[in-house]
């Protein structure tokens, strides 16, 4: 007979489980548990075995017996053997099956310390995946590589794909003069996705792992999947999210405090420097900056702190779930509103997201998700060089008597006293009487830039189970945005005296379709086969244009017709692809896997006869923990797990558009190195040039092979854990543009040459040092990469390729073969101890020949997390190093060579002898005994671009990079209130510089921004952030 | 394309060139103008840092283009011969300057996209060849047939007769460049003196236009206006040409400079390459940076003081006295031309001395000089050329703290084509003397 067996399935911290798996041993007939934990089953007899099973959670097994009530807490499975992650094409795979390595950030983790950009979340975590931020800017952008540089010429950023729909992750911002120039760091497009719309981030670091998106998956995939409504104790589950942040700049110049303006010495009121008397000699009647007589100067060492000002950010996220058998869907709405450091900066973001799934009939089921952002931004700082609106360069020059405090307040109440002789402007303007540099505070003021994007991605899809064994699917997904930019320049700015402003619209589209069949069938009790066949078409379409107005008529009146002259220019461009693609798995005893995938494309971007290409893959899996569980060390749990793992992988793919032919293009401008360019038409004509890149004849797809090793060890019931992979990648036949001599008249010429490489190893060693039955746990995670990245070959005659070049600072970025990419510059010149000559007569050093100075890439990557957790307290912190590779600062030079960093103040500017060697007229060397002039020569040298070589630092640092405490309050405590759940937290980002040998800057930042090769170059930039706030989230 | 469109593209962009990047890197190495160590460029290092894009952009955006502009209008029927000459003309000006800069340069296979690592030609064969071309561009031009006429023509708005005028002096001005090492131009100098059809009057200069709109402005004044908010603080007044200025007692003075701020009226202040700047240095004068002044690329004077020197040297016929009488013309349009007081430039004029067989070299090649003030990139050539090496006329001595030994007498070759072109020649330092240079 039967009888009814109820109970309350509980966690380890004694929380009711919903959605546990209840079954009788041996049978289909089984149940879940409720929302609080609890479930009701009727069993055929007692002798019968229940079994619990739940994801995350060791299955455990409870004879009936007499017992009519059964409840259990379930045990968490370190070992988590049914790990499913998210593949290619939005395909479920257990994590087992993979013969590539795979590295998961699930969605809690990313809003429990939010950061506007979600890319910078990962930062640390994920062995392999480097993450830079470009500046403190907000919304600024962050470059993502995995894996090390795959290409020469062009960026590696990894593919995007949100539910299977592959997402934009542009900036329009790439331009090697956008950039060095004054740009701004506009943020890349990646940076809209809502951490608090995310279920899980799977980042897919190889090539094997996504053969199946086409070619632009070489660099890597981030695989994101969004939430979806979950059953629950409710029809409705209401979840609501909080952050409050506060931004304040991590790190600004340390200044000296003792030396006002002037030259060697002498008090110069209109100097930009710290190059005069000493503040204290100078006493009396003396004129200031504004021309004004006062008694005695005074120092105002604090101006970058205090022009800086605390940012803030507001995050609210409220969403509404459910879900039945037939059917889930979820709405989320978040907004975002935070102020920069920088004053009057700002970034205002709104996200709804709909996803909704429904089972229409038992073998169709259809599901449609939609995503809308709108971020708007106002008052974004340039970066970089060769405007006078750059902030970190005018507060590089500012004299520390200058109190920025008086700047501020003079904007809006201009000077009242009479015009000194040679003032051209006010104290509103400019701070100095020449007005040659811009007040900040005027620049924040007035010269902002704006930007408006409105952005759509989603998709649909429809599924149908043919039989229970074959399933079609059919997907159409699209990502689209337009944004609109505007950056002006009011009247009176200092090196744009006329005015100006620039107008930009910009839209993107990317239309995917997807067609898949999924057969899925036991060849026999030991075999089972998946296969998956495929169709997909990708397009994607910019449209671009821009209109430069120069020459305002009236002051602030930005537009079209008030400007003197108005230059167009506009951009389009579109692609297709076709793709045919399959994925074919065997499964032997569910311990042995192997996959082989292959893949089709053709592109429209290459030459018609020669626009086909074929790249295969193929990985095996082998657990051998479930293969040999008779094992001693596995029957005792001492390895408790151990799977093996391999791949190959190759991927062909194509180009740019439009490259094919020979060109000649309408002219904007013709310029020079310096900013003014002459606009056409001039005198009423209107001029082309043909291409300076001479188009190829016989183009071939790039192709990259690439093989990957791997082991996922647990030991001891999963307390110890360590996921090591070795990989190598080759990258030949690149289409790149190949420098030839600019006297060809041309200045490239595109090719299949170049060989690039990376090889590495990615280790992740986990540890559970202590775990009490009190709840008390300590895990430490530790994330290693070592990335070895070499250029193989170059076109044949070619000995380097410069790929990025700050040449104004006389820095290059180089590719040499034999080398990874290197700065470069001319050194010091030195004798064969290595020791610098000094010039006899002025006591200073002497320039050399060209030299390479070091990597730009790290040598090596640890992340080190620690989390703490005790009944429902969780403390987690995460230390980032980097070892390696070296930086060039310019804004160190700038506050050095003006003589206002601290260490130009040292020993009372008492001139010394440089540490060096004179050359005897013999030819031999004795030690140097020729004092330096003086220190302001000294240090200007070094400031010059006769050599960057005193700029340019090692790059390792050690940085604590999170820290957070979160508390989930527990249930009994709440339980008479309407709410689910509560947590609350506390969060911290980017505290604290451990370690660097990079002075007066974050060694992290960086001018170049996503697009472009090349990092390590860092000039004007806006400081990093410190971020300290909390978190609260409740659920009813 | 309409070889047109290319042709204006190509005309600006020297221009551009010449007005802009080339002028102050060389007018500072060149004790032209002083720097006052005022523009973080360090005068007395002969810091090229900043001709950065002059030598591939006279390649790919010059030269190149006008290549291109030839094969097409080589190619319509019938055939635009005058097109044709019009962007030879240019051409040829163009390898004439980057040659007299850098010295040796790829000239024959050069600028086409046929010869990946084109060959560095000898000076000596690069300014044959742009003699060459030149004559081959007088003998397309038909002065009954249109070729690239306004507003593509930025200079001449298609003025055939203009451009056959500056063809010919374009051509004496590369002669007397080779003339020193090459004495058989001489003759050939004499013939084109003779032959006349050269520039003869103000009208016929060679001069690109700008215009005092945004955008189009001369990029002298733009700079200053740019960087400096419209007040001249960079270009001071460099001693070696006041000392001469002053020597000469030259009414010039207050027209090529202006006093420092906080100097007296007329109170003007010399630097050495070496000084530093004060508030009381006096600047190049902002009425020599205004915003519609045109690039000149061959004036008038410029013109009478070769004709001059031509006689002067025996290479055409007169004798001294026609030469001085060529000379005080030429000396008398290069004054107006600044501005100068019609009854101060007579005076002036009047007391040039005479020139004889022992001042000539002198004399002239002062005024061929202080003539080029503002082009110094012709002005470098004429200092080079106007003595052996240690006797150029106004004297000059390497600053204090320069590199090499001597005065700068050639840029060096881009990193970019160093690294890129096996071909290029290597072991040169900046004071060693191009071929022409003797």
């Amino acid at each position: 007979q039967t009888k009814t067996i109820s109970g309350k399935v509980t966690s380890p911290e004694n929380e009711g489980v919903p959605g546990v798996n209840v079954l009788i041993k041996g049978t289909n007939v089984g149940t879940a548990t409720k929302a609080d934990g609890t479930y009701q089953i009727s069993v055929p007899d007692k002798s019968g075995t229940l079994v619990f099973s739940f994801i995350g959670y060791k299955t455990a097994d409870v004879t009936i017996g007499n017992q009519s009530t059964i409840n259990i807490q379930l045990e968490a499975d370190l070992v988590n053997l049914n790990e499913v992650v998210v593949t290619a094409n939005a395909i479920v795979r257990e994590k087992k099956e993979l013969g590539y390595a795979v590295s998961t950030i699930g969605g809690a983790e990313l809003v429990k310390a939010r950061d506007p950009n979600v890319l910078n979340s990962m930062a640390g975590r994920i062995a392999g995946v480097r993450i830079s931020q470009q500046s403190g800017t907000v919304g600024g952008s962050s470059r993502v590589m995995i894996r090390g540089a795959n290409s020469i010429s062009s960026s590696s950023e990894p593919l995007f794909v949100v539910d299977g729909i592959p997402i934009s992750n542009s900036s329009f911002n790439n331009s090697e003069t956008d950039v060095v120039t004054g740009g701004v760091d506009v943020g890349n497009r990646a940076g809209d996705l809502n951490p608090d719309d995310i279920e899980t981030m799977n980042v897919l670091k190889g090539a094997a792992a996504s053969a199946l998106y086409g070619s632009r998956a070489r660099n890597g995939v981030i695989v994101i999947t969004t939430k979806r409504g979950k059953q629950g104790a409710k029809k409705m589950n209401v979840t609501v999210n909080s952050s409050y942040r506060t931004d304040n700049v991590l790190r600004v110049p340390e200044l000296q405090t003792e030396y006002a303006q002037g030259n060697l010495g002498v008090y110069n009121p209109q100097s930009g420097n710290g190059w005069g008397p000493k503040i204290s000699s100078v006493t009396g009647p003396v004129k200031d900056y504004k021309g004004e007589t006062v008694q005695g100067l005074q120092a105002y060492p604090q101006n970058w702190k205090n022009f800086f000002v605390t940012g803030h950010t507001m995050i609210n996220s409220v969403s509404l779930d459910g879900a039945t058998d037939q059917g889930d869907y979820r709405i989320g709405y978040t907004n975002l509103r935070q102020t920069g450091t920088v004053p009057g900066s700002e970034l205002n973001r709104n996200t709804f997201a709909i996803n909704a799934g429904k089972k229409i009939t038992d073998k169709l089921t259809s599901r449609a998700w939609v995503n809308y952002v709108r971020t708007t931004s106002d008052g974004r700082p340039q970066q970089g060089s060769n405007t006078t609106n750059i902030i970190a360069t005018i507060l590089a020059g500012l004299p520390v008597t200058v109190d920025i405090n008086e700047l501020r307040d003079n904007l809006f109440a201009p000077s009242t006293q009479a015009v000194p002789v040679g003032w051209t402007g006010d104290l509103a303007r400019s701070i100095d009487l020449n007005g040659v540099q811009n007040n900040p505070y005027f620049v924040t003021a007035f010269n902002r830039f704006s930007n408006t994007v409105d952005r759509v991605y989603g998709g649909t899809s429809l599924s149908y189970d043919v039989t229970p064994w074959f399933n079609v699917t059919g997907r159409v997904g699209t990502d689209f945005f337009t944004e609109n930019r505007r950056a002006v320049t009011r009247k009176g700015t200092r090196g744009r005296l006329n005015g100006q402003f620039e107008t930009n619209d910009i839209f993107e589209r990317e239309l995917q379709t997807d067609i898949l069949g999924t057969i899925s069938r036991k060849i026999n009790t030991n075999w089972t086969f998946k296969g998956i066949v495929g169709h997909q078409f990708n397009q994607r379409t910019i449209r671009r244009s821009r209109l430069l107005s120069e020459g305002l008529n009236i002051d602030q009146l930005y537009t079209f017709a008030n400007a003197q002259s108005n230059v167009p220019s506009n951009f389009f461009s579109r692609r297709d692809i076709f793709g045919v693609y399959g994925d074919f798995s065997f499964d032997y005893k569910n311990y042995l896997f192997l996959n082989v995938t292959g893949r089709n494309d053709w592109s429209s971007t290459l030459p018609v006869n020669n626009n086909s290409y074929f790249y295969p893959s193929a990985s095996v899996s082998f657990v051998l923990t479930e293969a040999f569980p008779n094992l001693g060390i596995v029957k005792n749990d001492i390895l408790s797990y151990a799977k093996l793992r391999a791949n190959y992988a190759n991927v062909g793919s194509d180009e740019d558009p439009y490259q094919l032919s020979f060109t000649y293009n309408p002219l904007t401008q013709a310029s020079d190195i310096y900013t003014f360019n002459i606009l056409y038409p001039i005198g009423g004509a209107s001029a082309f040039g043909a291409t300076n890149i001479l188009p190829p004849t016989n183009l071939k797809p790039q192709q990259q092979t690439s093989y990957e090793f791997g082991a996922e060890l647990k030991f001891f019931g999963g307390r110890l854990g360590l996921d090591m992979t070795y990989y190598k990648t080759l990258n030949y036949d690149q289409i790149i543009s190949i420098a030839i001599p600019q006297t060809t008249g041309y200045s490239a010429r595109r090719l299949n040459v170049g060989e690039i490489s990376n090889r590495g190893l990615e280790a992740m060693l986990t540890v559970t040092p202590f775990k009490t039955r009190s709840g008390f746990r300590w895990d430490a995670a530790f994330n290693f990469n070592r990335n070895i990245n070499r250029v193989e070959s170059l076109a044949p005659g070619l000995t380097e390729f410069i790929t990025t070049s700050g040449d104004g600072f006389g820095i290059f970025v180089v590719a040499r073969p034999g080398e990874t990419f290197s700065i470069q510059g001319v050194g010091w010149l030195r004798d064969p101890q290595g020791n610098i000559i000094i010039n006899p007569t002025t006591g200073l050093r002497t320039p050399g020949p060209r030299k390479v100075f070091g990597s730009i890439y790290p040598d090596w990557t640890l992340g080190i997390n620690n989390s703490f957790s005790y009944k429902g307290i969780d403390f987690n912190f995460l230390v980032d190093v980097r070892k390696g590779g070296v930086i060039n600062s310019q804004t160190v030079s700038i506050v050095r060579g003006s003589g206002l960093a601290a260490e130009t103040a040292i020993d009372n500017r008492t001139p010394f002898i440089d540490p060096g060697v004179i050359r005897n007229a013999d030819g031999t060397f004795r030690p140097n005994d020729k004092p330096v002039a003086s220190i302001q020569q000294y240090w200007s040298q070094l400031d010059n671009s006769v050599s960057p070589e005193n700029n340019i630092f090692d790059g390792s640092y050690t940085k604590l990079r999170e820290v957070r405490i979160a508390y989930n309050l527990p249930k009994s405590w709440i339980s008479k209130t309407p709410f689910g759940s509560i947590a609350l937290g506390v969060e911290g980002r980017n505290l604290w510089i451990i370690s660097s040998k990079v002075p007066h800057i974050d060694p992290e930042a960086n001018v170049l921004g996503t697009g472009l090769i090349g990092e390590g170059l860092e000039r004007g930039s806006i400081p990093s952030s410190r971020t300290v706030g909390g978190n609260l989230r409740f659920t009813f | 394309v309409d070889p047109a469109l290319l042709f204006s593209g190509a005309s600006t962009q020297f221009s551009l060139l010449r007005v802009a990047e080339l002028t102050w890197p060389i007018a500072l190495m060149n004790q032209m103008w002083a720097s006052g160590g005022r523009w973080g460029l360090s005068q007395s290092q002969y810091d090229q840092t900043r001709i950065r894009s002059a030598w591939g952009r006279t390649y790919t955006d010059v030269l190149k283009n006008l290549n291109v502009a030839i094969e097409i209008a080589q190619n319509t029927q019938p055939v635009n011969k005058n097109a044709v000459a019009q962007c030879k003309i240019l051409m040829a000006f163009a390898y004439a300057q980057t040659s007299l800069l850098w010295g040796d340069i790829p000239f024959t296979e050069a600028a086409n996209g046929k010869v990946d690592f084109p060959k560095f030609d000898k000076q000596q064969d690069v300014l044959n060849g742009t003699i060459a071309l030149l004559d081959e561009a007088i003998g397309l031009i038909d002065l009954n047939a249109k070729g690239i006429i306004a507003p593509n023509d930025l200079y001449y708005g298609g003025d055939m007769a203009k451009w056959r005028k500056f063809a010919n002096s374009l051509k004496m001005r590369i002669l007397f460049s080779m003339v020193d090492s090459d004495p058989t131009k001489g003759a050939a100098i004499g013939q084109l003196v003779a032959g006349g059809n050269m520039i003869s009057s103000n009208a016929d200069a060679m001069l690109y236009k700008y215009f005092n709109q945004p955008g189009r402005q001369n990029p002298r004044f733009s700079f200053t206006a740019i960087f400096r908010g419209g007040v001249q603080s960079d270009w001071y007044c460099s001693k070696p040409v006041y000392d001469l200025l002053v020597s000469l007692k030259d009414p010039r003075i207050p027209y090529f400079y202006q006093p420092g701020t906080d100097a007296a009226p007329n109170e003007f202040i010399a630097l050495g390459p070496v000084e530093v700047y004060t508030t009381k240095s006096a600047l190049v004068n902002m009425n020599l940076l205004k915003p519609d002044l045109p690039e000149v690329s061959f004036s008038y004077s410029e013109q009478l003081l070769f004709e001059a020197e031509a006689i002067a040297r025996g290479f055409a016929p007169g004798g001294f006295e026609a030469a001085t009488t060529k000379m005080r013309a030429g000396v008398r349009e290069s004054m107006l031309a600044l501005g100068v007081t019609a009854a101060q430039t007579d005076a002036y004029v009047a007391a040039l001395p005479a020139l004889t067989a022992t001042n000539y070299k002198t004399v002239l090649a002062q005024q061929q000089y202080l003539d080029l003030f503002m082009r110094p990139i012709e002005g470098w050539v004429q200092h080079r050329r106007s003595g052996t090496i240690g006797q150029e006329v106004p004297a000059m001595t390497t600053p204090t703290g320069a590199p090499v030994a001597g005065l700068i007498r050639r840029l060096l070759y881009r990193s970019e084509e160093v690294n890129s072109n096996p071909n290029t020649p290597s072991g040169l330092t900046l004071d060693t003397p191009q071929w022409f240079d003797k």
